[in-house]
């Protein structure tokens, strides 16, 4: 059994710089998104148009495609489209003001690998980018080994230090989410979305609850945390060792 | 007049006429026809007899009764000759033996002339000729001019009934179309009035419980109806507009008051940090109502499956324990059964955690929140129930209207949309909610996951 990588550098940046296609007309919010995935050390190109935006996207050497829904010209959905039927598997998020969930089936079915409503905070963007970009390690692997962490896909139990973690069903997915994706930022919507299935926020705030019950039982006194609380942004799962 | 030609009372009575009409006329000619073919029996039979009986007397007599037997309207016959072999008459009352009537004794319907007083004339007749054993021929018979009279007769009988009858319906359809359509202008000029604008007119009823007034009071229902909905959105509209014009002052201020000169960096971070709180608290309106919306107008079906009721609380409760539990309010979850219904699962989810979120908001710290489905013989029902304050009888129908808060206070975390959520998606399974008093303390929300009565919905207990 392959041990994955526990020394991850849990840095944004990943050489060579990767390249993002961003489709998108509203160009002051255009501006603002290159700006920040600029800042993030991604290359980024961006298309006012459809045509545009299709030409690009087939141009191939790309990493990661961010179209808008709704776009003059061409819409988004039919962008995905033609990427899926060149078969190209180059991921796509797609940005959209509508919010319902039959779009956001039509978008995922459409061949889109996530989906984001407007209004969204840069933040959110940057994490499912980051998401996207790096695809979770190997699902083969039967245990998870993440610093001092290690998780029993089998058995569905988790180990510390030689310590044994009870984990009740959606702990041990959220555990395992996070131990798929060390060093990543996961913001809340991310883990309502995949751990409860929940497409609608909740008015109040039950992950940090259970990112606090989480916390008390996989770090014993005197460990150091293994999921950090980003103010404002998330959690990310970093290794401690 | 037109129009009462042409309103359907009118035509409704016409076309009862017309049958009524057509019924008389067939019996009448029935009657006429029946009458007709007995009297024709009757009276050949007759002639047939006596054209054997006299045949059979002696020369004399035959003679006489020829003769007198006219004159006398003896038998009631008013035809009786008697011709010799060579066909010229001997005695009676015709001249010769009619063209083209059978001497075979029985009778025949022949036009023919009589030696009258007034003159030779053609008379409908039934005649029966009679070759007798001499050579002679003895021909008697009758008029019958009587059916004739008894056509005219039962036409007139047909004419005189139906004339006045039609005369009546027709006069009787012109009222009722008058006052149909008395009322249907009634009813138009109300309509009229509601369409532009004023929506509390409604049509007049008569709790004669006829049709019309069945019809009037459905309308009414649906005008009722039609004000609610239209005082909701305008009440939501201003809500709306105040309930996102309050966040987004908020952060004018504040950003406002970040930028003045004397500003530390770190100052005007924080400001930032709430002007952007504040906007996704604005945004976060937004999206509710949005979904509340798209709830409401999503086509029943497209997402329905089958659905564990038990699981989908279970989820509820997994995703609410630790809040519950951080606030220490108990959170239990009672499965006495486990059915299945047809529904969106993460529409119900969503509406569980909804009013479990509500619940655990409401309930005071050492409180208790339970989550239940059951059977009942009407159908599945799931209830949340908990220790909190409770909801006032007469507040309970508006906890579920758009932005409806028990304490106006506007400081209370949540857009008060939650629960309206929760009813736009039992609405959409066609299920029902109901809030009651729980035993002891608190309250209690029902939802009922079976079709029920429409009217019903967001109802009290």
């Amino acid at each position: 059994m392959k041990p994955l990588n526990a020394h991850h550098d849990g840095s944004h940046v990943s050489d060579p710089r990767r390249r993002i296609l961003l489709v998108e007309d509203d160009l002051e919010m255009a501006n603002e998104i290159r700006g920040d995935l600029t800042d993030q050390g991604y290359e980024v190109r961006h298309a006012a148009t459809g045509q545009e935006g299709a030409a690009e996207a087939l141009d191939g050497s790309l990493d990661l495609v961010i179209v808008d829904r709704m776009l003059p010209g061409l819409d988004g959905l039919s962008i995905i489209e033609q990427l899926r039927d060149a078969k190209r598997q180059t991921p796509v998020l797609v940005l959209s003001a509508l919010g319902e969930v039959s779009e956001r089936v039509r978008g995922l079915k459409a061949g889109g690998d996530d989906y984001l409503t407007k209004p969204f905070a840069l933040t959110e963007l940057a994490a499912r980018v980051e998401a996207l970009l790096r695809r979770p390690n190997d699902s083969r692997v039967t245990v998870l080994h993440v610093g001092s962490l290690s998780l029993d896909l089998i058995e569905r139990t988790a180990m510390r230090n030689g310590r044994q973690i009870e984990l009740l069903g959606k702990e041990f997915k959220l555990l395992e989410y996070f131990m798929r994706r060390p060093g990543q930022l996961v913001t809340r919507t991310m883990l309502l979305e995949h751990i409860w299935r929940c497409h609608f926020t909740p008015q109040s705030n039950p992950i940090d609850v259970h990112i606090g019950k989480m916390r008390r039982k996989i770090d014993a006194s005197g460990e150091p945390t293994l999921i950090l609380s980003v103010r404002g942004q998330g959690f990310i799962f970093s290794p401690d060792a | 007049m037109l129009s009462i030609l042409r309103s359907s009372a009118f035509r409704r009575v016409a076309a009862v006429s017309a049958a009524f009409c057509l019924a008389a006329f067939l019996l009448f000619a029935f009657v006429y026809w029946q009458t007709a073919v007995l009297y024709t029996q009757r009276v050949n039979d007759m002639i047939e007899n006596q054209a054997a009986t006299i045949a059979k007397a002696s020369p004399e007599q035959m003679l006489w009764t020829v003769d007198t037997g006219i004159s006398n309207n003896l038998h009631r016959l008013t035809v009786a000759a008697l011709f010799n072999p060579a066909g010229e008459r001997i005695a009676g009352n015709l001249r010769q033996i009619p063209e083209g009537l059978p001497l075979d004794g029985r009778s025949h319907p022949v036009d023919a002339a009589t030696l009258d007083v007034d003159g030779p004339k053609s008379q409908s007749l039934s005649l029966a000729g009679l070759r007798l054993p001499d050579g002679r021929t003895l021909v008697i018979g009758r008029n019958v001019d009587q059916l004739d009279e008894l056509r005219v007769v039962v036409t007139r009988a047909l004419a005189l009934g139906m004339i006045p009858a039609l005369l009546l319906a027709l006069g009787f359809g012109i009222l009722l179309g008058h006052r149909t359509n008395q009322r249907i202008r009634a009813a138009q000029i109300v309509l009229d009035r509601v369409r532009k604008g004023s929506l509390a007119e409604r049509l007049p009823v008569r709790n004669s419980g006829n049709d019309f007034d069945q019809l009037a009071i459905g309308v009414n229902h649906m005008l009722g109806e039609v004000e609610r909905l239209l005082g909701e959105l305008q009440h939501v509209g201003n809500n709306i507009a105040h309930d996102l014009r309050t966040p987004l002052s908020r952060v004018r201020t504040m950003l406002e008051r970040a930028r003045r000169p004397d500003s530390t960096p770190e100052e005007m971070a924080f400001a930032i940090d709430r002007a952007v709180v504040g906007l996704d608290q604005a945004s976060g309106i937004i999206t509710a109502l949005l979904r509340i919306a798209e709830i409401e107008h999503r086509q029943q079906g497209a997402s329905m499956h089958p659905v564990d009721l038990a699981s989908v609380a279970q989820e509820a409760v997994e995703l609410y324990g630790p809040i519950a539990e951080a606030k220490q309010v108990g959170l239990g979850l009672d499965i006495a059964a486990a059915p299945a219904i047809h529904g969106d699962h993460d529409l119900l989810f969503e509406a569980l955690a909804n009013l479990l979120d509500n619940a655990i908001k409401f309930t005071p710290e050492d409180g208790r929140v339970e989550l239940s489905v059951m059977d009942t013989p009407s159908g599945p029902v799931v209830e949340v129930a908990d220790t909190g304050p409770g909801i006032p009888p007469d507040r309970r129908s508006q906890v579920f209207a758009r932005f409806n808060r028990l304490d106006k206070s506007r400081n209370v975390p949540g857009a008060g949309l939650g629960l309206s959520l929760v009813l736009a998606i039992a609405r959409m399974h066609g299920f029902s909610i109901a809030v009651g008093d729980r035993e002891g303390a608190g309250c209690v929300v029902r939802l009922m996951c079976f079709e029920a009565n429409a009217a019903l919905a967001a109802m009290p207990v």
